[in-house]
C-alpha cells in the first residue's frame, strides 16, 4: 500500500476540515478494516456528492467514464503492483474531451479541459479514500482484472512478457 | 465516524503544526525526478517538463511527465529505486501536443485530492448537504441510486445510464462495468 499517497489525501484533507483535528490521541497507524453500516452510509453520501458536482458538466454516460478512470487511478495508487498506462490514459481523456469541445469557444474548451482534470481527480480519490479500509481487497480485484479483461480494455500498464528463447 | 489510527496521527500532526510528511521524502522525490530527466535527456536527448512523483515503497518512486524533443512531444514513466532508474518507458511522439502534461496533471490532482470528497463526508452533513442533499436524499434520487438499474448477480447493482456497476458498499466494480458495458 502506498502509504504516503494515502497520507497525503487526509492531510489534505485536514487542510479542508481543520474541526476534525480533534480527535482521539493517536495510538497507530492502522487504519480500522473492514465496512460498517455506518461507511456504508457515508460512502453513499460521497457518491452523492460527487455525482451532484459532475452533473451540471457532464452527461450520465460520461460520468460513468469519469467514475471508470478515477477506479483505475485510485487502484493504482493504492497497489504497488499497479500502475496506469499513461498512453492509454491520455486516450481515455481525449476521447471524452473530444466529445464536448467539438465547437465550443475557446473559453468553454477551458472549463471542459480544467473540470475534467478536477473530476478525475476528486473520482480517484473518492476511491483512494472509499477502500481505505480494505486495501488489499482492492488491490485483488484490480489484479484480478488486470488478468481477465483484455488489454486494451482497460488503463494498467502492462509489462511485455519476456521473448521466448528460440 | 470512528476516525482511523493513521487519521488520527495526522490530525495530531496538523494540530500541532508540524509538516504531514517528512522533509527527507522531498528530497528523495526530487533525486527521482532529476534521476529520470537526466536519463531522458542521455538516452533520447529530450528535455522534460511537468515532471512529477509519487512513492511506491520505500524510496521508490514512478516518475511521470513529458519529454519535449524539438517540436515534437512524448509521455513518459520512469521509476526508481533508492535514486537509481529502473526502467523507462516513452510513448509515442507527437508533433506540438501536451497529452502527456494532461495525463501527469490528471494523475497529480488525483494525489492531491486524494480522499476528499470521500472524506467530507465523513464529517456531519454539510451546508452543501442540507441545501441540496436532503430532498434528494428523502426521495431516494441521489444519482446511481435511481430506478434504471438491475443486478446482474448477487451484491453487484448496474446502472444503464451511468454504465456503470456498484457493489453493496458503493464501491465501483470494474469487473462487472467491463462485463456488462463492454468498455
Amino acid at each position: 500500500m502506498k502509504r504516503m499517497t494515502i497520507l497525503a489525501g487526509l492531510s489534505a484533507l485536514m487542510l479542508v476540515a481543520p474541526a476534525v483535528a480533534q480527535v482521539a490521541a493517536p495510538s497507530g497507524l492502522t487504519p480500522p478494516v473492514g465496512e460498517t453500516p455506518e461507511f456504508k452510509q457515508q460512502k453513499r453520501e460521497a457518491a452523492a456528492k460527487l455525482l451532484k458536482l459532475m452533473r451540471p458538466v457532464w452527461t450520465d454516460e460520461q460520468i460513468g467514464r469519469i467514475m471508470y478512470m478515477g477506479w483505475y487511478s485510485g487502484a493504482a495508487a493504492l497497489c504497488d503492483d499497479l500502475e496506469i498506462d499513461p498512453v492509454k490514459m491520455t486516450k481515455a481523456l481525449n476521447s471524452l474531451e473530444a466529445e464536448k469541445t467539438a465547437g465550443a469557444s475557446p473559453e468553454k474548451i477551458q472549463f471542459l479541459e480544467r473540470n475534467l482534470m478536477l473530476h478525475v481527480g476528486i473520482a480517484t480519490g473518492w476511491v483512494i479514500a472509499g477502500h481505505v479500509r480494505d486495501v488489499p481487497k482492492l488491490c485483488a480485484e484490480a489484479r484480478q482484472t488486470k488478468a481477465e479483461v483484455p488489454a486494451d480494455r482497460h488503463l494498467f500498464e502492462v509489462t511485455p512478457a519476456p521473448a521466448a528463447k528460440p | 465516524m470512528k476516525r482511523s489510527q493513521g487519521f488520527a496521527v495526522i490530525a495530531a500532526l496538523v494540530a500541532t503544526g508540524m509538516p504531514a510528511a517528512p522533509a527527507r521524502a522531498d528530497y528523495r522525490q526530487d533525486a527521482a525526478r532529476s534521476a529520470c530527466s537526466d536519463r531522458i535527456r542521455s538516452q533520447y536527448d529530450a528535455s522534460t517538463r511537468n515532471v512529477s512523483a509519487s512513492e511506491r515503497g520505500y524510496d521508490r518512486f514512478s516518475v511521470t511527465g513529458e519529454a519535449r524533443r524539438g517540436s515534437e512531444t512524448a509521455s513518459f514513466t520512469c521509476r526508481t529505486d533508492r535514486g537509481s532508474v529502473q526502467s523507462v518507458s516513452v510513448g509515442s511522439w507527437r508533433r506540438g501536443g501536451s497529452d502527456a502534461g494532461k495525463t501527469a496533471a490528471a494523475v497529480g490532482i488525483a494525489v492531491g485530492l486524494a480522499a476528499i470528497i470521500a472524506a467530507a463526508s465523513s464529517k456531519r452533513r454539510n451546508d452543501d448537504y442540507d441545501r441540496y442533499g436532503r430532498r434528494d436524499y428523502d426521495r431516494g434520487d441521489n444519482g446511481y441510486y435511481n430506478n434504471d438499474s438491475y443486478s446482474p448477480t448477487g451484491g453487484i447493482i448496474c446502472y444503464r445510464a451511468q454504465r456503470s456497476c456498484f457493489d453493496d458498499y458503493h464501491n465501483y466494480n470494474a469487473r462487472w462495468t467491463q462485463r456488462e458495458f463492454d468498455y
